[in-house]
């Protein structure tokens, strides 16, 4: 069927939202924008104003008659307008909503969900690299990485009761790029970066902008389940980091939540126990190939 | 720092295999037998009886390689020494990982050496991977002295006891299902039979009084 496709994109006014809207709208695809505060851009999308945690969220949902919903409104960390305590009800009541909302869409063919690598932990004990099918393999130690972990488990059962929609988790891993303000970003753009005394992790990143690569390609032609997505090296913590310019700074333990003021705990486990994942399902079946090595995502951070 | 995806440094691991050689000779005594086993090239899997703990039985097999001058393995080691500072960038780095199935398959995919321990985490662990990635096993018996349980930390210090470390002839591989416990069984016992035959070989040649009473670990 030819002709623009409706894509509903919650957390618009997000990073990753207003970039992916503009990826898809310069495809001629129609934009749907939901989130609690305006988008400064891009220009061309339909701004729906709702909050996911709220009732009447199904009715904003059928009015914008949509195939697609990109659910992007993953938040791991406060941003303007949404505090340290509301992330829980974000992550997982808006999520629960959301599938609410979709299920009574007759159209939607595709749902693609921007989750997290974090639900595989960091585990010094872990295997080398996690496929898809490990998520369950050690306990969730984290409010986050439980939060991720729900939202999948909400996600998965969608999935089974709505076999015409195409569901695709993408398990992204930690961000870096120079338009991204978060704490990974804060923590490893500096010119000292403080390390974990005694521990030199294998560590896996994906630069922002593949991220958004990511979505888009998978809006595009999506695969069911979960993909684990990052660049294609692992490389040594401390190497990375000399060779992005970065002089690393081993900070003892105990006192590293000191030190790296604003981290939190399950970036603070990541700089000590790092993580990289299998990414064989994200080249085959998902197509995608990021265009940053691990080590090129960190010299363009600092940028 | 230069280190490929599994965090395996060369020039680290390369470093370290020569005082590695010199302690299996002046600390360890060691007397290695039947290193023509272990094939130069292709993937294969050396399962390692050691009656003293797993990590230090792969150091061992690591120095004794390296004496023999045969290429250096990619052992499995017990999880938790990866979880410690220190040590577990050095294991990384001399090439050794987390004993999961699945990084054992990966290196032997990769055309590794991969050492893997005959007990634990699992007992059965070494024969499912060689099952699964179809590569001939070279059973290896490391035979010191009695284990003398030490403290703490003190437990990775060697002892200054006389090993023999033996390996034989190849066995494999086998075209067999990883998935039937059955044969998975079988093949467990027949590296562990070859295993108890090198055992036994091993303390014939050691002298009256330094043979051990027991060979497995379990006392």
């Amino acid at each position: 069927v030819a002709g623009p496709r409706r894509i509903l994109i919650t957390g618009v006014a997000s990073w990753w939202g207003m970039q992916l809207a503009e990826r898809l709208l310069a495809d001629g695809q129609r934009v749907v924008g939901l989130d609690t505060r305006e988008p400064p851009g891009p220009h061309g999308i339909t701004f729906v104003r709702a909050d996911l945690r709220e009732r009447g969220l199904a009715e904003v949902v059928r009015a914008a008659g949509v195939d697609t919903v990109v659910h992007n409104d993953i938040t791991q960390y406060p941003e303007p307008g949404r505090s340290a305590r509301a992330l829980h009800d974000i992550n997982v009541i808006g999520t629960l909503q959301l599938l609410a909302a979709c299920a009574e869409l007759p159209a939607l063919r595709t749902l693609v969900v921007r989750g997290s690598s974090a639900i595989y932990g960091s585990e010094g004990c872990g295997p080398s690299f996690f496929t898809e099918e490990m998520a369950r393999r050690f306990p969730r130690r984290f409010r986050f990485q439980r939060d991720v972990g729900e939202l999948e488990a909400l996600v998965d059962s969608f999935a089974r009761r709505s076999p015409g929609v195409t569901c695709c988790v993408l398990r992204l891993a930690p961000q870096v790029g120079p338009g991204l303000d978060s704490p990974v970003n804060r923590l490893l753009r500096g010119r000292l970066v403080p390390t974990v005394l005694g521990y030199d992790p294998r560590v896996q990143l994906l630069d922002a902008e593949d991220a958004v690569a990511a979505l888009h390609r998978a809006v595009l032609d999506p695969v069911a389940g979960p993909v684990n997505v990052a660049a294609e090296d692992v490389v040594p913590l401390s190497g990375a980091l000399r060779a992005a310019g970065r002089l690393p700074v081993p900070v003892a333990g105990p006192l590293y939540g000191r030190v790296a003021r604003g981290v939190p705990p399950e970036l603070q486990r990541f700089m000590r126990f790092g993580r990289a994942m299998d990414t064989t399902r994200m080249r085959e079946a998902l197509g995608f190939r990021p265009a940053h090595t691990t080590a090129g995502a960190l010299a363009r951070a600092a940028a | 720092v230069s280190a490929d995806h599994w965090g395996f440094d060369e020039g680290f691991a390369h470093t370290a295999r020569a005082p590695l050689a010199l302690l299996t000779d002046v600390w360890w005594r060691g007397a290695v037998t039947g290193a023509e086993a272990v094939p130069d090239e292709g993937p294969a899997l050396v399962v390692v009886d050691c009656p003293s703990d797993p990590a230090v039985a792969h150091v061992v097999l690591a120095g004794a390689l390296a004496r023999a001058g045969r290429r250096h393995p990619r052992c499995l080691l017990p999880g938790s020494a990866f979880d410690r500072p220190w040590l577990s960038e050095a294991a990384r780095r001399f090439g050794f990982v987390p004993a999961h199935r699945e990084d054992a398959l990966g290196l032997l995919g990769e055309g590794h050496l991969v050492g893997v321990s005959v007990s634990g985490p699992h007992d059965t662990l070494f024969a499912e991977i060689a099952l699964a990635a179809r590569v001939p096993v070279v059973p290896c018996a490391i035979v010191d002295r009695p284990y003398l349980p030490a403290p703490g930390p003190l437990r990775l210090a060697p002892l200054p006891t006389r090993r023999r470390v033996a390996f034989v002839a190849p066995l494999g591989p086998y075209a067999a299902d990883p998935e039937d416990r059955a044969a998975v069984l079988d093949h467990a016992d027949l590296v562990r039979e070859r295993l108890a035959e090198a055992v036994q070989l091993s303390v014939t040649q050691l002298p009256e009084g330094r043979r051990p009473t027991t060979t497995t670990g379990e006392t």
